[in-house]
């Protein structure tokens, strides 16, 4: 064993504790043992061994500087100053529970956001080329996320940066697929083969990495799914999709993480598409639905690369481009951004937003704050009560460093037990949070080694954040006055105190007035007047079930059902869009291009809905003609064709590049919101030859027994599709869901808004206590002058209630601000009623006045002849 | 046996110190002793002892030579200083004086 060494690290530590004097000599006899034990045991052992042994050298005797520790007693002091904080936490139950109570919400929450800012930043790391790996996106106006189908095919074959490009398409996203008699909804992309170049997903059975997703109707399935399907190996064994088309299984991958922005359970190999539908990595530069990923060479630039690709389009069809009126170009999202980007829609998973990181960030952060503020308010406060101790301890030969450590162990002491009892409330606190973010977090998650990094960190700010400035300015007190008793309560950080208090009350009252805000628009947005009626209809939703005739069928049933009224065949609805952002022109090409939603209709959509005809008329199947060449369209559509009125519009031709929307108008619509309030009316054009492209069956019903009514549509269902799932959901609901993410806001902010008023108050709440306790005398005095219980209420009350007041006005301007900004990205919004500054002021103010009150009254009710005997 | 004070597991090193002589460093005092009481001892027990002892007196010591097997450093020879002998030789006659008394009873076995 000739190249046998000890290993370096534990050699490391021993030179860091031991007695220089002892090195030599003890490394050599280490070492000594080491090389011996290589003869007779293996190296393995030998190397624990030399480890053990240094550790076992951790003794008194041939520690360092042994001498010093024994001269100064670091220890015993160390145990004497956790010995004489724990006094004084417990002296001052109050000021420690009030601290306590603030500092363990603040690392609670603290803690959380912490774990959900962690994962959230950390998504899609997990990929070992990740840093190399790119999402190719089409910068236009609005941003695409998907490209056109040559983009991918130029970046592969005529950049040689480029080491890899990987296609990836859409299927219908979920679909049927069953074995045998098992039939379940699957989350399905067409991937090429360069998909485990550039993702670590593994490949978990015998699936050879050459042959997975090359050939046509292969695909590769996630670990969940071959459990769900197959009792053993799934390789080799067939999916079947919509009863038709078999996919043999070729690769079983391991489930993706649920910190990845891809999610699926079935990746079907490219090659597929040639045969099942028309594609051209060539030729289709009208076809915008190619999702593109990059894998650059190593040492590639990618800023460089970026500007040398952004033209690609221009190069190419830049006359078509400009014909059109509009402009595109190639653009990067590095792999780590692409779950946080709020430009482009991530169309494989979760959707991540940096606005709601950065928010919970801020509202963290701020608490934390919050809750230090408390405990430096209570503690310089305190400190003229502390100030004989300190005074004393100076007299008798202390340093300002023994006494500075001392107040910070104080403060470290009481930010660990917080941090005990924090632990307690997110362990208590986790589903709740969970529900409030969207997540599945668990006790599991709070073990990472990265959390409790953050953890430590986090506590270590909040101890020196809380207690270092107290600790300075009480141990800069000169003994001399400290003893005599002259600092009285004017003691220096009086100033910084109100500051600190208006701060406190500037966050409280800005999260209030910011909740009211979001609240008031989700009420405008709940409230207002959406052109159809979107209550008592139902929607089927029958995007899996065959078309065809069946589906005129199904729709004579459901429209001779009693508490039906009509009934409509629809491939979109308000909040699910039909076909966004076609390109229609009025007349003939040459006219201005307008961005149309084009969705498929038939005669009773109106009705079901509500609509109001302005002009022209509804589709009439005794009208063929009109069925077949027709167009309906509503007022924002004629506003953007340039036709004045709506009556002007009937009569006039529509024309697209595409075919569709196409025709000439027969009616026009009053605006209706297609989609939430966030988004503008878009043009719209309806016509009724691409019925057959109906997803949903829109139900309009008026009946008290909606149960029943359900039972019986779905007793019509079964009769036509019984083999097929009755998925049906209600209009209005579904279309609040759209406000989602506006009402996860809205708790959020309120459940923080909450917290940080109570941690603020109960600050307010035990500073209040110190000043009524040293202005007892001067209560006395009043009293005995003839004031009343209320009058001195009001005199220890009012500089507070200023501080309040102060802080909710400076706060104004700036939450106006920024809630103007937060509105303004909503297309019809609120604006913000001055009502709710006046409301916010006042709910702060008098839940101050309460908290002060509490305090004051007790010192007012005392008889004046004990307070002025007090001393 | 006043101000003496030498520990059980001291005087075995002190007393394998002696032995050894010019060999008498931390691995062949360790080495003899676990030869000697038949159970594996650290470099960091020996080394604690050797310090105890060189402060009480017990011991002198100074570099020796270095080899190879210990990566160049130096070793360091421990000898015991004559007070050392005398403390020992006291220790010893304090336990025969025991001994003899035990063996001339001759009773604890009965007992």
């Amino acid at each position: 064993m000739e190249n046998a060494f000890p290993p370096k690290w534990p050699g490391k530590l021993l030179r860091l504790f031991i007695n220089k004097d002892y090195l030599e000599e003890i490394e050599g006899d280490l070492e000594e043992v080491f090389f011996d034990d290589v003869e007779h045991l293996s190296l393995k052992k030998a190397k624990l061994h030399y480890t053990l042994g240094v550790f076992k050298l951790f003794r008194l005797s041939l520690i360092k500087n042994l001498k010093w520790i024994y001269k100064i007693g670091l220890i015993i002091t160390i145990m004497r100053t956790i010995k004489l904080a724990f006094r004084n936490l417990l002296k001052f139950k109050t000021h420690s529970g009030i601290n306590l109570i603030g500092l363990s919400l603040g690392l609670a929450v603290g803690g959380l956001i912490l774990l959900y800012v962690m994962d959230e930043l950390a998504f899609d790391n997990f990929h070992e080329k990740g840093d190399r790996v790119y999402k190719v996106v089409t910068a236009s106006e609005g941003g695409m996320e998907t490209n056109a189908w040559p983009i991918g095919y130029k970046l592969r074959t005529e950049f040689p940066e480029v080491e890899s490009v990987l296609y990836v398409k859409n299927f219908p996203s979920t679909a049927k697929l069953n074995h045998k008699d098992k039939r379940y909804d699957q989350t399905i992309f067409y991937a090429s083969q360069e998909f485990f170049d550039l993702f670590t997903f593994d490949l978990t059975t015998k699936g050879n990495r050459e042959n997975v997703l090359t050939a046509p109707y292969t695909v590769a399935i996630t670990k969940s799914v071959e459990d769900t399907y197959f009792d053993g190996d799934a390789l080799g064994k067939t999916l079947t999709l919509a009863d038709t088309l078999d996919f043999e299984i070729t690769g079983v991958i391991e489930n993706p993480p649920s910190n990845s922005h891809i999610q699926f359970d079935v990746l079907v190999s490219f090659p597929t598409i040639e045969k099942l539908q028309w594609w051209s990595y060539t030729e289709g530069w009208g076809n915008f639905n190619a999702r593109n990923y990059l894998l650059l060479k190593e040492g590639i630039d990618p800023s460089v690369f970026q500007v040398k690709i952004k033209n690609l389009y221009d190069e190419n069809i830049g006359d078509w481009l400009d014909e059109m009126g509009v402009s595109f170009s190639t653009e990067l999202i590095p792999l780590k951004d692409v779950y946080l980007n709020e430009t482009y829609y991530n169309g494989f998973g979760p959707k991540g937003s940096k606005k709601r990181v950065n928010t919970v960030t801020w509202i963290a952060i701020f608490l934390l704050i919050l809750a230090c503020i408390n405990y430096v308010n209570l503690s310089t406060a305190r400190s003229s009560y502390r100030a004989k101790e300190v005074g004393m301890k100076k007299v008798v030969g202390s340093s300002r460093t023994s006494i500075v450590a001392q107040f910070m162990t104080e403060s470290f002491l009481l930010t660990s037990i917080a941090f005990i009892v924090g632990l307690l409330l997110m362990y208590g606190s986790l589903p709740f949070f969970n529900n409030l973010m969207d997540k599945e977090y668990s006790v599991v998650s709070f073990l990472s080694l990265k959390f409790i990094t953050g953890i430590v960190l986090l506590i270590i700010a909040v101890t020196i954040g809380s207690g270092f400035y107290p600790a300075w300015i009480i141990s800069s007190l000169n003994p001399l006055h400290a003893l005599s008793g002259k600092l009285g309560q004017t003691f220096q950080g009086l100033s910084l105190r109100k500051i600190l208090i208006t701060f406190q009350f500037f966050i409280s009252s800005g999260l209030v007035i910011a909740t009211f805000i979001v609240i008031s628009q989700i009420d405008y947005m709940r409230t207002q007047d959406l052109g159809f009626e979107k209550e008592q209809v139902l929607i089927i939703n029958a995007t899996d079930a065959p078309s065809g005739s069946s589906r005129d069928v199904l729709r004579g049933q459901l429209q001779s059902i009693s508490g039906v009224h009509a009934v409509s065949h629809t491939n979109a609805l308000p909040g699910r869009p039909g076909w966004l952002g076609q390109w229609a022109y009025p007349e003939k090409e040459g006219g201005e291009q307008v961005d149309t939603e084009y969705m498929a209709i038939d005669e009773n959509y109106a009705e079901v809905l509500g609509l109001q005809f302005l002009a022209g008329r509804n589709f009439d199947v005794e009208r063929p003609s009109e069925l077949e060449a027709g167009l309906i369209i509503n007022e924002t559509c004629v506003r953007a064709m340039g036709w004045n009125t709506p009556e002007n519009a009937i009569g006039k031709e529509i024309v697209s590049p595409s075919q569709r929307p196409a025709g000439t108008v027969i009616g026009v619509v009053k605006d209706y919101h297609g989609l939430g309030l966030q988004d503008i009316i878009w043009p719209q054009a309806m016509d009724y030859r691409s019925y057959s492209y109906g997803k949903y069956f829109a139900i309009r019903y008026s009946s008290e027994q909606t149960y029943d009514l359900i039972k019986r549509i779905e007793s019509a269902w079964d009769d036509v599709y019984g083999d097929y799932e009755f998925d049906y959901f209600f209009l209005d609901e579904d279309f609040d869901r759209q406000y989602r993410e506006e009402n996860q806001l809205a708790k959020v902010l309120t459940i923080f808004a909450v917290i940080i008023l109570i941690v603020s108050s109960i600050g307010l709440f035990g500073l209040i206590s110190f000043v009524a306790l040293s202005r007892t005398k001067e209560v006395g005095i009043r009293k005995t002058m003839g004031a009343s219980i209320g009058q001195i209420i009001v005199i220890l009350s009012k500089e507070f209630m200023l501080l309040v007041l102060i802080g909710n006005l400076l706060v104004i301007p700036l939450v106006w601000h920024y809630g103007n900004e937060w509105l303004n990205d909503f297309a019809f919004h609120t604006s913000i009623n001055p009502m709710i500054f006046a409301i916010t002021m006042l709910i702060t103010v008098l839940i101050a006045f309460i908290t002060v009150s509490v305090q004051t009254y007790k010192t007012a009710k005392m008889n004046p002849v004990r307070a002025l005997r007090y001393e | 046996m006043k101000k003496t004070k030498l520990g059980e597991f001291e005087e075995m090193v002190l007393l394998a110190v002696i032995l050894l002589k010019e060999e008498a460093y931390g691995v062949e005092i360790k080495k003899e002793l676990e030869a000697r009481l038949g159970e594996r001892l650290s470099v960091g027990s020996i080394q604690s002892a050797l310090k105890r002892m060189e402060e009480k007196g017990f011991l002198n010591s100074e570099f020796g030579e270095a080899t190879n097997k210990r990566g160049g450093k130096r070793k360091r020879i421990y000898t015991a200083t004559p007070h050392a002998f005398k403390v020992l030789n006291e220790i010893k006659e304090i336990r025969a004086g025991f001994w003899e008394n035990i063996a001339l009873e001759g009773s604890y076995k009965t007992i």
